[in-house]
């Protein structure tokens, strides 16, 4: 039998249990402290809207999808005028550039050549629309080159610059709401060289940028043909998502990759700004349809609303004091919408959600500002590593809390952060099924407004151009920067002439993070102040629903010169809603003046309308027509012209 | 080499014990490290401070500190005669104050009313009692507290019938409806001096239970009165709390086994969310019902600028840190201010604190009181190793929140949720001893309204009678409270005749728990109520500057009684000799928004007219008239008229 020989064969049993001892308290320390796997979440690709027949207004939209854009400039902005439609007039039709026909250009009155689609379209199409303009059809065109110049009547050959900002209005009314701000809006993308031309009335130009033409007005025999010689997609897109400061990334190489949403804003002007610039540049073009031919859009508002007022509340942590803000709404009838991070939200939780009246969406955690949400890892009761939960994992999360199997589509980031690209937050959204994010706004005490040009939803593009399944809605106040005055001259504005949609967000722990008597005095103001400025208390889930069935109403006219008469036949859809309970339908909204000529009269299904009873836009534009859902024919007879005057041509 | 077991084994043991022993030690020092031992805390005692003062002041109180210091270990035999200095600087204003050591002849001449407290009377030479009735009989007046031997036969009833335990005051001359109902209800806690015969040449001016216990007797041109009460115990009871007799503080009701809160000194049940301030009534008709029927002496209104009243809003806060002031910036809107009371470790930064000074804010100490869970530990040790974990007491919370104000006073302080000692004045000794000279943590846990019989702040003692270094603000409206008079009821009892200061606590960081936005309504009506009801919006230490300016203000009055009405004052109704008596009164202020109060009577002569002497002309003062409003303070009809910064020479007329 052999012998231990040293000190360490003597010592072995006592060593083991040393080691074993290490490691158990590696083991423990393991478990205290676990390893945290990141969270992947799927994403979407942007895709083509289904074409659409029906409708007053036609889009042209590319047949071939476009490359992946590498920067700004090279991104496809077509779908950026889907949106500026879909905004103002909140139905129309939308078919690919091979599918013109004669047949089909025949069942509209405005059709809209986005700049690609347009400089790729061939001269069989070309014929179509020139020949549809001069039939009485009202035609635009962006960044017309080349081939157009027989229909638009301008050459655009030369050098092309870059759109900075409208240097003159001249040819519009510059006192009316929208043209007095037009020369502030933020323009990106091209500008294509012109012959310099005289203002209207005398001239043909409405506006100016870097004093040369940006947008023409032309008759052409019966029609008119619009030309944009600026990208008003881009413009509008830059305002909307983004404008990156390289290539399609935003801050600087050394940035963080999660940035708050405001460090997009499409100039600096942007940051604080009651005034939404976008909504600014789609009035100064498609105001100037109108006054060529009439033509009826649906109101973006159930009944004469002036606009909608929502307040959202993000709880990174606990609800418990959104709570608190949505009791308040609802002892003012109204309600609220909270953002609820999935592992601080319970069924009690739900419960009280329900007894207040309050929609709740998700606050997608990102584990940037607060600890992520994570589940455990490892063997039985050993878990030494963390997985952190991907979106849609959280969003099951919260629908679990929810129960009734309700999915949760309604989605805010945590701390409003989003990826420094141009769209893999929103096609994460997009890929986890979120219908509505309401992500960008401002981020300190010193933003507010209309950061992203408008507070209307809108759908993002991706790095394609292709349109993503989620609409973005904007918040224009956050915590600290909510004061009642503020708030009034959003909601002010709003009234006279922007027709805005309003949401404030007011975080759960906006009370402690940046706790202001500001805060309270305006979130105590804002349900009498909406309600004093004619806003409608609504939520941002019942406003998309709103604007879905309005999307799905159809809208067609035919307008008669000779008779001043303008023929609307309408079939308007609404939708139920907690917060309209009645329905909430889309009114009809049509110009009160036409070359200086006011409404006569006005019937509906062939009952005269009392005008008197009857409601205007802000800035006195547009005469509301409040009607219940289904098929109406309205007529608006307009005044008949001076007998001095020249008969219009049309 | 081939060694044998044994010895290997021998050898071996030392390793293996080292071995073990090692771990054992590495295992106890991290068991320790992850469980350190707590080192308990204390409070600092306060021997309390010894006030002499010889203003420039009508009113002198006499008290013996030896005396007091000798008095009874019980709170039932504890003489607490120091109350008298706080009464007359409540109510007055500029008091005089002397000890047998410092009283001196001087200081009696110039001396319109004495107060000899219960601990100057008892044993009172023959000399000083000769002095006090020449003075008396010179046409002054003398007030005694509960005499004993030769003074009580000088002055006062026999009290043969000894000490009785007092049940109501069923009497009060002079206190009109509904003040004299209301001092009626006020509970009592002490004992009166009963005679088996009255004065026959006295005139009653309280009762208790039917027996006088302030009367007053004519001597020569002056008057005597007798306190035959210990209203300075009353006052005590009401104010600082009415503890055991061993001066521990029994905790009341269903709060057995919890912790000692500042509600538990509350004297009475009855006077929780009282809607009346029991004290300042009592001291009030002391001064107005008494002192100023017979001594007519002027007093200065306790509120800048003559209003009604004073709010101070105080904010509790132990979380937001820089944010914890965010009422501040509305408050200002409307022309007010406030005290932000943090806890040294609620994230308040330098930068923080100098923005809330700059906007006129002002800031105090939130304490952590001795309690496991609101006490905040330092780890002890050396190095990385600290076994122990010592309690971060009053004095160092007190220099931390101080490194953050960059060596700026921290004056003012309130316990956190008003948690208590179970030793009746010890927090107050301590707070005294730390350098706090204001304190807010006097309050109701449930109710809003006087629990402590007083909304303005009162100068604490210990539990051997001696006045201490600072001032208790009882809050009128607690954080919790949601029972009792609303605000706006208090704001018009105050306005109307009470004449209150309200003190406010709110704790900001309950908007960040959950924002309750009809208490935020409540909040923002206070304002309006506060604007209607004419009270200043304030906070501790501006209120604390005013009463301080107030105190140090000179007034020295005399009485003409009997002489000729100037041809300004004389009218129809002075016909036909046009005499009258005049006040004259001369003050010395540092402020411009401090007013005068005067008698609207004096004897049988009513108020006529008021002259200032505004500036020399040759060797003439020319005067000119000045303008008087007539006030009405707990009841009595008062005059009052603002005082010029600087010196003030002003004439009052009575006819």
């Amino acid at each position: 039998m052999s012998q231990p020989s040293t000190i360490w064969e003597q010592l072995r049993w006592d060593v083991l249990a040393l080691f074993v001892v290490a490691l158990l308290a590696v083991g423990y320390a393991a478990i205290q402290d676990p390893r945290l796997q990141p969270a992947e979440s799927p994403q979407a690709d942007g895709s083509k809207p289904p074409d659409r027949s029906e409708g007053d207004v036609l889009l042209v939209v590319p047949t071939a999808p476009p490359a992946r854009a590498v920067d700004f400039d090279t991104l496809d902005c077509t779908f950026s005028w889907f949106n500026a439609l879909w905004q103002y007039f909140g139905t129309f039709a939308m078919a690919p550039a091979d599918t013109i026909t004669p047949q089909l250009l025949a069942g509209h009155s405005v059709v809209v050549l986005p700049g690609r689609v347009a400089a790729a379209m061939g001269s069989g199409e070309r014929n179509y629309l020139e020949e549809f303009a001069r039939q009485g059809g009202q035609l635009v065109i962006e960044a017309p080159r080349g081939d157009w110049e027989p229909i638009t009547g301008l050459s655009t050959v030369g050098a092309i610059s870059r759109a900075e900002s409208i240097s003159s209005a001249e040819g519009l009314d510059a006192e009316r709401l929208h043209g007095e701000y037009l020369l502030d809006v933020p323009l990106s993308g091209r500008l294509l060289p012109a012959a310099d031309l005289a203002p209207q009335p005398d001239g043909p130009v409405v506006f100016e940028i870097g004093e040369q033409p940006a947008m023409i007005v032309e008759p052409l025999e019966r029609g008119h043909v619009y030309s944009l010689l600026f990208d008003f997609g881009c413009s509008l897109l830059a305002m909307h998502q983004g404008k990156p400061t390289r290539e399609l990334e935003f801050g600087t190489p050394e940035s963080e990759r999660w940035l708050p949403t405001a460090d997009r804003v499409a100039s600096e002007k942007l940051l604080a700004t009651t005034i939404p610039y976008g909504e600014v540049l789609q009035r100064a073009v498609f105001d100037r349809i109108p006054e060529k031919r009439p033509m009826a859009r649906l109101w973006p508002y159930p009944g004469a609303y002036r606009g909608a007022a929502m307040t959202v509340h993000p709880a990174e942590r606990s609800p418990r004091a959104a709570f608190g803000y949505a009791d308040w709404a609802r002892k003012k009838d109204a309600s609220s919408t909270i953002f609820a991070a999935p592992d601080y939200f319970t069924s009690n939780h739900a419960a009280l959600a329900a007894e207040s009246g309050a929609d709740v969406g998700l606050l997608w955690v990102l584990g940037r500002q607060r600890s992520p949400v994570t589940e455990g890892v490892g063997f039985g009761a050993i878990r030494p590593w963390k997985r952190e939960l991907s979106l849609p994992r959280q969003q099951l999360g919260l629908e679990a809390a929810l129960g009734d199997r309700q999915s949760v589509s309604k989605v805010r980031t945590e701390g409003a952060l989003w990826e420094a690209d141009w769209d893999s937050t929103f096609r994460t959204l997009a890929g986890a099924g979120v219908r509505i994010d309401n992500s960008f706004g401002p981020a300190d005490s010193s933003q507010y407004g209309f950061l992203f040009g408008t507070g209307m939803p809108f759908y993002p593009l991706d790095d394609r151009g292709r349109p993503l399944p989620v609409l973005e809605m904007p918040f224009v106040l956050d915590g600290a920067s909510i004061t009642t005055d503020r708030l009034r001259e959003l909601l002010d504005a709003s009234r006279r002439g922007f027709h805005q949609p309003i949401v404030v967000s007011l975080s759960s722990d906006a009370m402690e993070r940046e706790p202001s008597a500001g805060i309270l005095l305006g979130f105590r103001d804002f349900h009498r102040l909406s309600r004093e400025y004619d806003h409608w208390l609504t939520t941002i889930a019942d406003y998309v629903d709103f604007l879905t069935a309005r999307r799905h109403s159809i809208v067609t006219s035919q307008w008669s010169a000779d008779e001043g008469r303008l023929t609307v036949s309408v079939n308007l859809m609404g939708a139920r809603l907690g917060t309209a309970p009645d329905g909430a339908i889309p009114s009809v909204a049509v110009p009160e003046h036409y070359q200086g000529r006011g409404i006569d009269r006005i019937e509906v299904d062939d009952d005269e309308v009392d005008l008197e009873a009857s409601s205007q836009s802000g800035d006195g534009d547009e005469r509301i027509v409040v009607l219940p859902a289904g098929r109406h024919v309205l007529s608006v007879f307009y005044e008949p012209p001076p007998e001095s005057d020249d008969e219009d041509d049309d | 080499m081939v060694v044998s077991l044994e010895k290997k084994r021998f050898h071996l043991l030392p390793f293996r014990i080292l071995l073990w022993s090692v771990l054992a030690l590495v295992l106890a020092s991290a068991l320790i490290q992850s469980n350190p031992i707590t080192l308990e805390a204390e409070l600092e005692e306060s021997d309390g401070i010894e006030i002499t003062n010889s203003a420039e002041a009508d009113i002198l109180v006499v008290l013996d500190y030896e005396a007091i210091r000798q008095s009874g270990s019980t709170f039932g035999e504890r003489d607490f005669s120091a109350a008298w200095i706080d009464l007359v600087e409540q109510e007055v204003g500029p008091t005089s104050v002397a000890t047998p050591e410092t009283l001196s002849q001087d200081m009696i001449d110039a001396s319109r009313m004495i107060i000899v407290t219960h601990s100057a009377t008892q044993e009172m030479p023959d000399a000083f009692l000769d002095r006090l009735r020449e003075h008396a009989l010179d046409g002054n007046t003398v007030l005694i507290d509960r005499p004993q031997g030769r003074a009580r036969e000088v002055f006062s009833a026999d009290g043969d019938a000894g000490s009785r335990r007092g049940q109501a005051i069923t009497h009060a001359a002079g206190l009109g409806e509904p003040f004299d109902n209301q001092l009626e209800q006020m509970p009592l806690f002490v004992d009166y001096v009963g005679s088996t015969s009255a004065r026959t040449d006295a005139q009653t001016l309280m009762s208790i239970d039917g027996a006088p216990v302030i009367y007053a007797v004519e001597f020569g041109r002056g008057h005597v009165v007798t306190v035959d009460f210990d209203l300075s115990r009353q006052l005590v009871a009401l104010k600082q709390g009415r503890p055991a007799e061993d001066f521990s503080v029994p905790r009341t009701g269903s709060r057995t086994g919890e912790m000692v809160r500042t509600a538990d000194l509350i004297a009475d049940e009855t006077l929780v969310g009282a809607e009346v301030p029991f004290a300042d009534l009592l001291e009030r008709f002391v001064v107005y019902g008494v002192i100023m029927r017979f001594a007519a002496t002027p007093a200065l209104w306790a509120y800048p600028d003559g209003a009604d009243g004073a709010i101070i809003f105080a904010h509790e806060d132990s979380r937001l840190g820089d944010g914890g002031a965010w009422k501040l910036d509305y408050e200002r809107d409307q022309g007010g201010t406030s005290t932000l009371l943090t806890t040294f470790d609620s994230g308040l930064t330098a930068e923080g604190a100098e923005a809330i000074q700059d906007a006129g804010g002002h800031i105090g100490l939130a304490w952590r009181p001795i309690h496991p869970s609101m006490t905040r530990y330092e780890p002890l040790g050396i190095g990385g190793f600290t076994p122990f974990l010592q309690p971060i007491e009053l004095p160092a919370q007190r220099r931390h929140l101080r490194s953050i104000l960059d060596g700026g006073a921290v004056g003012t302080s309130r316990s956190l949720q008003g948690i208590w000692s179970s030793e009746w004045s010890a927090p107050l000794e301590a707070l005294a001893e730390a350098g706090i000279r204001s304190d807010l943590s006097y309050e109701s846990t449930t109710h809003r309204g006087y629990s402590f019989g007083t909304g303005r702040p009162f100068r604490a003692m210990n539990d051997r009678g001696m006045p201490l270094a600072i001032r208790q603000y009882p809050v009128t409206v607690p954080l919790n409270a949601d029972e009792g008079p609303d605000v706006d009821e208090l704001l018009a009892a105050s306005s109307e005749g009470h004449h209150q200061l309200l003190t406010i606590v709110t704790r900001p960081s309950t908007y960040a728990d959950y924002p309750d936005m009809e208490r935020f309504e409540r909040w923002l009506q206070i304002f309006d109520h506060a604007a209607h009801y004419d009270h200043r919006l304030l906070n501790v230490v501006g209120y604390a500057q005013y009463q301080r300016a107030r105190r140090s203000t000179s007034v020295r009055s005399r009485i003409d009684r009997d002489t000729d009405l100037p041809e300004d004052v004389q009218s129809d109704e002075t016909a036909p000799d046009h005499r009258g008596t005049l006040l004259r009164v001369t003050a010395r202020a540092s402020r411009r928004d401090i007013y005068l109060l005067i008698p609207e009577q004096i004897g049988d002569a009513t108020f006529l007219d008021a002259l200032a002497g505004t500036e020399r002309v040759g060797a003439e003062i020319v005067t000119s008239e000045l303008d008087t409003e007539e006030i009405s303070l707990a009841g009595f009809s008062l005059r009052r008229v603002r005082l010029r910064s600087g010196f003030n020479n002003l004439e009052f007329y009575y006819h």
